[in-house]
């Protein structure tokens, strides 16, 4: 996440046409697909924001390269960003459009940190009741965070349920030392 | 070997236990994109706001200042080292405050309200201030009535200050500005001792931590600092606690403002201040305007000495102040005042810069103090002509508004004369009388610093200037006249010195006055003179 404005306008407006053309999901694949690709090769990163490269042939490249594999928008959307010399903010742009997706979608970003790895079973539960509780559909990222001593963190996209033994601990330290 | 605090006993670490609960809430969560500088930009936190404490995973806590669409600007209270990209901020839901009271007198603290001065906790009850608070309405102010003594001759006699007014000292460095300030700390003394003490709050703004610990020092040997507290925010500090910390003085002043009681706050200088806030403006991206600073320096400064004032002497309309804390309601007294000597740095004795001029905008006068004057050995370098003070006049007491009512004016005439006295021209008798009746006025209103004079002992003295009676002592005695003059009164006629500080001024004793000025100036006339 970026605090620049470019990137925001970008990602603003790529819903904004997907949704027009009713092609939101489909969009949200291949961002997704993108990102993960960028993520993957930081090659192809690199590709993209060199000033030497042309922009003819980076248009190229990524025609060929994503052909049929990607919606029509999705590649529209990518000379776009190529003629504007915005290359730079792919990677940005994707997370954004994320972000504005889930909050279009009313998806909730769950994240879920344990102090030990947790099996399939007791994380499938988890999932169920968060569910369930906040009454709309979340995505789950699940992290094991040694530094919590114990017990779990849960965080719903900017709120944060902090059940772990390092919290309790601290909340002790500060009530003996009478600092707030 | 383990020395057992005294607050280790088992029995008090036991209540403090209790108060713990074993409970986990929801709490609202923003990521850090940037650090840095002494700011950062963090996302999240989608309900803050603005001016509100946030605290950072490592415990350090900042205040937000910028709220955007998709992100939101905080300072942070301290040092960045240990925040990085990605970590948690926290709301706290409370605004940026300090816990202020008794127990801070006789403190160094910092911008936030840590002492540091070495000498343990600030102790006894502490009320939460904030730092941003709306000054007083109108309904619950008076108008300035009562003077604040500096204890300086010029000051109190042609530019007096009054009880919840805002008088600023300008002038160029190494002129005495601070001088005056610290003069008027260590003047509160004979009211401190009187049990009428007027608490003072010294906040020094980017100064060297050197120069704070001298001043703490100098007030602690002149018994000043007992009715003292130090708002210190060095150079070294982040620009965000030199921005805050006249705020921080300014809410110690509230507290003995709205609890019914005088305090004196001195913000030393105001020109860092404004620098500090350009830098944490310019680093949150805000637009700059004329030389460099943000749009909104000047509310930055009116708002903040707006906040000087005199309370309504009525308990029960004071009690129900606009922004009144709640955690002091129930001791909110009325008649209370806070009285602003904000100091101004010029560069060369511009006056029309930016800062200056808006300040000086701002406030109910000033006092300018010349850097010829002062090398010149004139000291308080204070420049008569172009000092004023707009609501003081009303509280002076009387028998000083009698004797020095002519003072200004008759300065005013002798500096115009003066430039002729120069050129050796032949003068007509009545222009010599005005030049060395100036003279000697300039000598009178001479003061050695740490030394204020009680007003009474001023109005004795520029008594004399103005009668005349100095006239044929030379200029060179009248330092020892004054000593010797003001010794006698009190040897002899201290009733009368006693009347004269009431404000009585009756021809009975202004015939003593001069009765006695004379017969000690007899000593003082060069033979010569008095042969003719």
């Amino acid at each position: 996440m970026h605090f620049n404005k470019i990137p925001v306008s970008y990602a603003k407006a790529l819903i904004m046409a997907a949704k027009e053309t009713g092609r939101l999901d489909a969009v949200y694949n291949d961002i997704l697909m993108i990102a993960e690709l960028i993520k993957r090769a930081p090659d192809l990163r690199g590709f993209l924001e060199n000033p030497v490269v042309e922009n003819k042939s980076k248009k190229k490249f990524l025609k060929e390269f994503f052909a049929s594999r990607i919606s029509n928008e999705s590649a529209e959307f990518l000379s776009l960003l190529i003629n504007n010399k915005r290359g730079v903010y792919l990677e940005e742009v994707c997370g954004l459009f994320k972000f504005y997706y889930k909050k279009e979608k009313g998806i909730k970003s769950v994240t879920l940190k344990t102090a030990i790895d947790i099996d399939e079973k007791l994380g499938a539960r988890f999932m169920e009741m968060i569910e369930k509780k906040l009454n709309s559909k979340a995505e789950i990222t699940k992290e094991v965070d040694t530094s919590l001593i114990g017990g779990f963190t849960l965080k719903v996209d900017d709120r944060l349920y902090d059940a772990s033994a390092r919290a309790q601990l601290e909340k002790l330290r500060s009530l003996l030392s009478g600092k707030t | 070997m383990s020395h057992l605090n005294p607050a280790e006993v088992s029995e008090i670490l036991k209540k403090k236990l209790q108060n713990y609960q074993w409970k986990s809430e929801y709490e609202e969560v923003g990521t850090v994109l940037q650090v840095g500088d002494g700011i950062a930009r963090i996302f999240g936190l989608n309900n803050v706001r603005s001016n509100e404490l946030i605290t950072f995973q490592d415990g350090t806590n900042g205040i937000v200042l910028n709220l955007e669409e998709d992100n939101i600007g905080a300072v942070l209270l301290g040092s960045s080292e240990k925040i990085s990209e990605g970590d948690l901020v926290k709301r706290t839901g409370r605004i940026a405050s300090l816990a202020v009271g008794e127990g801070l007198l006789g403190r160094v603290v910092n911008t936030i309200g840590r002492p540091v001065d070495g000498k343990g906790p600030v102790t006894g009850e502490l009320f939460d201030f904030p730092f941003e608070r709306k000054a007083p309405g109108v309904i619950y102010r008076q108008p300035v009535a009562e003077p604040l003594y500096t204890g300086l001759k010029p000051i109190d006699s042609m530019i007096p200050i009054g009880r919840g007014q805002r008088e600023l000292i300008i002038g160029d460095r190494q002129t005495g500005k601070t001088a005056i300030a610290i003069d008027t700390i260590i003047n509160q003394r004979e009211f401190y001792e009187k049990g009428e003490p007027v608490y003072c709050i010294y906040v020094a703004i980017g100064q060297k931590s050197s120069t704070v610990a001298r001043i703490a020092k100098l007030l602690e040997e002149k018994g000043a600092m007992k009715y003292t507290v130090i708002v210190s925010a060095p150079a070294s500090d982040p620009a965000a606690l030199q921005f805050y910390a006249p705020f921080a003085g300014t809410a110690i002043g509230e507290f003995f403002r709205d609890t019914g009681r005088p305090a004196l706050i001195v913000y030393d200088d105001l020109l860092k201040q404004a620098v500090a806030y350009r830098e944490v403006s310019l680093l949150l991206r805000r637009p700059p305007g004329r030389e460099a600073y943000p749009g909104d320096i000047f509310y930055l400064h009116s708002r903040l000495l707006e906040r000087a004032a005199k309370i309504i002497s009525s308990d029960r309309i004071a009690a129900q102040m606009n922004d009144l804390p709640e955690s002091i309601k129930h001791i909110a007294k009325g008649n209370g005042s806070l009285t602003a000597l904000p100091v101004v740095e010029t560069q060369a004795g511009d006056v029309s810069a930016y800062i200056p001029t808006n300040v000086i905008s701002i406030t109910d006068g000033q006092i300018f103090l010349d850097t010829d004057l002062f090398n010149s050995g004139v000291r308080p370098a204070i420049n008569v002509g172009i000092s004023v003070s707009r609501v003081g006049g009303k509280a002076q007491i009387k028998s000083m508004k009698k004797i020095a009512s002519t003072l200004k004016i008759d300065q005013a005439q002798y500096r115009e004369l003066e430039a002729f006295s120069k050129f050796g021209a032949e003068l007509d008798p009545a222009t010599m009388n005005v030049i060395d009746k100036g003279a000697k006025n300039v000598e009178i209103l001479k003061q050695d610093q740490y030394k204020p004079m009680p007003v009474e002992k001023q109005i004795v003295m520029i008594f004399c200037g103005t009668r005349g009676l100095l006239k044929d002592i030379p200029v060179t005695g009248i330092k020892e006249f004054e000593n010797e003059f003001l010794r006698t009164l009190e040897d002899k006629h201290l009733e009368l010195l006693k009347q004269i500080k009431e404000g009585v001024i009756t021809e009975e004793i202004t015939l003593k006055l001069e009765e006695t000025a004379k017969e000690v100036a007899e000593k003082f006339i060069p033979r010569t003179t008095r042969q003719i």
